[in-house]
């Protein structure tokens, strides 16, 4: 465990508890969490600790303890040690020389992240859109096919991205016969581009070793057959990271610098949305970007959101606009999330998945 | 009004476990920064000998 080194200045001053810049305290309603962004991981913690890190930042245990009229002692102390044992923190006689971390979230792309939808009716020019991705500076695509897919249909896809720039696909495919862990590990070793393979309405769950150079194959029963599968908010989705952290602050975490192309080639932030600006087959991406209201959700923040600013997961936790929990309501939860911060209960628990329909089995 | 010091021992504030945070379908979250640029920059088989401008 790091201690800083006491400066000449310093040298008669109390230690005090520094948290890490990366190890940052968010206060929900009824507990708070410490995420820790270098490690990708997050604790919970007492709102009353939350209270001692922010509000009494920079003050001795002693102090500390003397605020709270010494009637909670035992529980500091517990806190703690609590702190040092995840490695949030150290005792410094110099905090101010360890700064918090800048959560200024900027970026040079028009476009970051970009959704493909496909299906058996789609007549897309994959070669058009994966090039006008390019040129907005689109670093990762998702591609995701409802349909049983052939492997001649995702090479098709793959290939219109092989110069581009972009730095990762994830693939979602329809289950077919000629998607066998070999013919993926084949196509994955062919583009590199890929990340991640998920293989929807398979026979039976199946979830191969990760490939050498990390991509991730995986076979799941459940039926993914439109954009109305998306949304889910689940701990699993949860992404812990500088990235989404600072993006957070300021950006909605799923729609911002977000481009999308649903199965009939219309343009929209989500392709779960109604709103389109236009086809892609008449309207370029450029100009469906240019027009005023493209970015309107762009801004649109968890700390804005009804019941989420008040939810301990709000800078981790990725947003959905397009199943609202008040559909008139632009600031309104995520209806497919079932928890509440104000108790702290997922409904159902977070380990039993809710309203998923696998294969085989009624909706 | 300051608040009351609850023991980190509650239930509460376990942390959760692997099942609790399985994925529930096969969806995607959000990705703008990739496995393949973390890759570039902590791959274990780094070559951090050779510099590029002093080959
Ligand atoms: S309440 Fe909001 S921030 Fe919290 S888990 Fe649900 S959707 Fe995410």
């Amino acid at each position: 465990m790091t201690t800083s080194e006491p400066g000449a200045a310093s040298a008669n001053r109390e230690p005090v508890f520094t948290l890490f810049a990366c190890c940052i305290p968010v206060q929900g309603a009824r507990r708070s969490v410490v995420c820790d962004l270098q490690r990708q991981s997050f604790q919970f913690i007492p709102n009353g600790l939350y209270e001692i890190l922010s509000e009494h930042a920079g003050k001795t245990v002693a102090e500390i303890k003397a605020i709270y009229g010494h009637e909670y002692d035992e529980e500091i102390d517990e806190y703690f040690a609590f702190l040092l044992h995840h490695e949030f923190g150290f005792w410094s006689s110099d905090p101010e020389r360890f700064p918090a971390l800048d959560l200024a979230w900027e970026t040079p792309e028009r476009i970051t992240n970009a959704i493909l939808d496909v299906d058996e009716g789609s007549r897309h020019d994959y070669g058009a859109i994966l090039r006008q991705l390019d040129d907005l500076g689109c670093k990762a695509l998702e591609v995701r096919c409802f349909h049983r897919c052939s492997l001649r249909e995702l090479r098709a896809i793959l290939e219109a991205a092989r110069h581009g720039r972009l730095r990762s696909i994830d693939l979602l495919a329809g289950h077919g016969p000629e998607l066998t862990p070999d013919a993926l590990e084949g196509l994955a070793r062919e583009h590199p581009r890929i990340s991640r393979i998920v293989v929807h309405s398979a026979p039976e769950r199946r979830q191969m070793p990760p490939l050498r150079t990390g991509v991730t194959i995986e076979y799941r029963t459940e039926v993914i057959d439109s954009p109305r599968c998306c949304g889910q908010i689940h701990p699993g989705y949860f992404v812990v990271d500088f990235e989404t952290f600072a993006e957070g602050q300021k950006h909605n975490t799923c729609l911002n610098r977000k481009l999308s192309v649903d199965a009939r080639g219309e343009i929209k932030n989500c392709p779960s949305m109604t709103r389109s600006f236009g086809n892609v087959r008449e309207v370029s991406l450029h100009s469906a970007l240019a027009q005023r209201d493209f970015a309107a959700l762009w801004s649109i923040n968890k700390d804005q959101i009804a019941i989420c600013r008040d939810c301990e997961f709000r800078y981790v936790c990725t947003d959905c606009r397009a199943y609202l929990r008040d559909a008139a309501d632009l600031y309104s939860k995520p209806s497919k999330c079932t928890y509440d911060p104000y108790t702290a209960e997922w409904q159902p628990p977070a380990d039993v998945p809710a309203g998923i329909h696998t294969k085989g089995a009624p909706e | 009004m300051k608040k009351r010091m609850e023991s980190l021992d509650d239930k509460l504030f376990r942390p959760l476990t692997a099942a609790q945070q399985q994925r529930i379908t096969a969806g995607f979250t959000p990705v703008t920064d990739t496995a393949i640029t973390l890759r570039e920059t902590y791959g274990e088989a780094h070559d951090y000998i050779r510099d590029g401008d002093n080959e």
